[in-house]
């Protein structure tokens, strides 16, 4: 059961980090190190369509996951910085947060499922995040991946955003289970016609 | 042979320590089970990542399988059986608040470990209690009434647990299993007797119990051809309710997950319906005309499985879990009690049988993913039934007859009469 696949615990909930400020931070924000260049994170080359990304995020945080801070080893864009000293990057209460274990809605606001891991491409960004459906008390629970762009992220009043996914119950049916991304994976994508985004179809 | 004859025929033991031992089983019986599949929802509800949950999951699987016979081997060794279930129980409800409370890594690898291994003390510490309490002859009534309860509160437990899990929280799920422990001890309390009886049936042959060990359990053809039937058993069974689990879920989507509690409670209900008689019927008819009975509704539930795809139709078919799981739960004491009378070593055997049952299930769930992801479920429930056919002809043609002679003409003698 021990898969290859590792976390990736989300730096940029897209809306969040649309409107980030930079890095200049009141009382409530949370520290985040930010160790730039030193590690980078090329992939071990597997045959898989979406890979994984390897290890675990580099930055040390001993922090809770349970509070609202984020562990984040953004994989920003370039601005190289010195390497010794990790500057301090701060992220608001509620502008970023864990993936991993987050509830998703279907479209009417049912529970349908949970986030349990995101694969990322080689370049860090998500491509699928692996949804854990169904089952009862963890027997017959079912696991799919689905493109990351189905997701839809909506900020609400709790602090974390409404996870979404704009899939109907057919178009999860007919998506073959995800078998760990040691290999190919499928992945379901929205259909396109609803969908005018990026216009990848589903790999195969 | 003297062991079981010792107890007077006449004294039965006393319905208070009988009426515990039946709340006892009701209320521990989804200790033993364990949290299984649900911590993989809990944990990764906690944002554990899948790598991190395998690893845990595998620790408490690797301790369940090696301590068993260690286990089994202590509740021979401790005079004192009621306090080896009373620690289990304790160690259980440690665990469940360890995962409520503290759910990081080392801490929840202790739990599995303490779980796995407390869990391998807990049955047959309740089986040598019901041996003592009522003695080799009441035996298959008693394992009868004992799965009967045990069914029941399993039933009711996964049906509240679940419950509580979507309601409340999954951490709450393993509070209510720690509070289950404060009536679980109430009722082992309420046990008497077994202190008294204990002598009469184990220690005996003390000295022949120390140079007939394990190996010569081991030794015994009986045991061995038992232990196999119990690993094919195991490899037809333990994968066919998560492999129908996952199709469910996948034709029906989220509401699957009431069909399979469904699929979950039924048999539990069956086997609390038809235990006491299939006790009864082992001692009046034998016991491999009862387990040959019991364990062919595992190749029909997988032929049906694979032929009846509607997920509707799971819980019917499940019934047949229950037929099976009852003939198992009642048959596995009893024949090792057989094998091993006027011996000290039923706990002992009962490890090495439950290593059998572990056995049987991790060869099981690969197999069947195996041949689910190449061939598709519809194999992977052929595959399965196939195991079962290999498990009930190994009892047609390969289990001699453990039953006690005395018990044989006992039931002749009550059927003249």
């Amino acid at each position: 059961m021990i898969r290859a696949a590792t976390t990736v615990l989300l730096a940029s909930l897209a809306p969040a980090l649309a409107a980030s400020p930079p890095a200049t931070a009141p009382a409530t924000a949370a520290p985040i190190a930010t160790p730039a260049p030193a590690t980078p994170t090329p992939a071990p080359t597997t045959p898989a369509v979406v890979k994984p990304a390897p290890g675990k995020p580099p930055a040390a945080t001993p922090a809770a996951p349970k509070t609202a801070a984020a562990k984040a080893p953004a994989p920003k864009a370039p601005a190289p910085k010195p390497p010794p000293p990790a500057a301090a990057e701060h992220i608001h209460e509620q502008e970023a947060t864990s993936v991993l274990g987050r509830t998703i809605t279907d479209k009417k606001g049912q529970e349908i499922g949970r986030i349990v891991n995101v694969l990322v491409d080689q370049w860090g960004k998500p491509r699928a995040a692996v949804i854990d459906f169904g089952g009862f008390m963890g027997v017959g629970s079912r696991r799919i991946a689905v493109a990351w762009r189905a997701l839809h992220f909506v900020p609400d009043a709790k602090g974390g955003p409404t996870i979404t996914l704009e899939m109907t119950p057919d178009q999860i049916k007919a998506t073959p289970a995800y078998q760990g991304a040691t290999g190919p994976v499928t992945v379901a994508a929205p259909p396109a016609a609803a969908h005018p985004a990026p216009p990848t179809p589903p790999v195969r | 042979m003297a062991a079981a004859s010792a107890r007077p025929p006449g004294v039965a033991a006393p319905p208070r320590s009988l009426a515990g031992l039946d709340w006892f089983n009701f209320f521990v019986a989804n200790f033993q089970t364990g949290f299984g599949p649900f911590i993989a929802v809990y944990l990764s509800s906690r944002t554990w990542t899948e790598a991190e949950i395998g690893v845990v999951l595998s620790v408490g699987t690797v301790t369940a399988m090696v301590s068993q016979v260690p286990a089994g081997a202590l509740v021979d060794a401790m005079p004192n059986k009621r306090f080896a279930a009373l620690l289990a129980v304790a160690s259980i409800a440690g665990s469940a608040v360890i995962f409520a409370i503290w759910p990081e890594r080392l801490a929840v690898a202790i739990a599995e470990v303490l779980h796995g291994f407390a869990s391998c003390v807990l049955s047959p510490s309740i089986a040598a209690i019901s041996l003592a309490l009522v003695g080799q002859a009441a035996l298959g009534e008693r394992l009868g009434r004992n799965a009967r309860f045990a069914a029941l509160g399993n039933g009711i437990a996964a049906a509240v647990m679940g419950a509580c899990g979507k309601f409340v929280s999954t951490r709450a799920v393993f509070v209510l299993t720690a509070l289950l422990c404060v009536p679980g001890l109430a009722a082992l309390r309420a046990i008497h007797g077994v202190r008294a009886a204990a002598p009469v049936n184990a220690p005996v042959r003390t000295r022949l119990g120390a140079k007939t060990g394990i190996w010569r359990l081991l030794h015994d053809r009986r045991l061995l051809v038992f232990g196999v039937c119990v690993i094919f058993f195991h490899i037809s069974n333990a994968a066919m309710l998560p492999i129908a689990g996952v199709q469910a879920t996948r034709e029906v989507g989220t509401n699957a997950n009431l069909i399979i509690a469904a699929a979950i409670v039924v048999p539990q209900m069956v086997v609390a319906w038809i235990s006491p008689w299939i006790g009864r019927e082992a001692s009046l008819r034998g016991r491999r005309i009862v387990l040959e009975l019991g364990f062919a509704a595992l190749p029909v539930r997988g032929v049906l499985l694979a032929l009846i795809p509607n997920p509707y139709l799971l819980m019917p078919i499940q019934a047949l879990d229950g037929v099976s799981g009852a003939v198992f739960g009642v048959l596995l004491p009893l024949v090792a009690a057989d094998i091993t009378r006027g011996t000290d070593r039923f706990n002992t055997c009962l490890g090495l049988l439950g290593l059998a049952v572990g056995i049987g299930a991790t060869i099981s769930t690969t197999l069947a993913g195996y041949a689910a992801d190449l061939l598709g479920a519809r194999a992977a429930f052929l595959v399965l039934a196939a195991a079962g056919m290999v498990a009930v002809l190994l009892v047609r043609f390969a289990l001699p007859e453990t039953r006690p002679a005395e018990e044989a003409d006992e039931a002749a003698e009550a059927a003249a009469a």
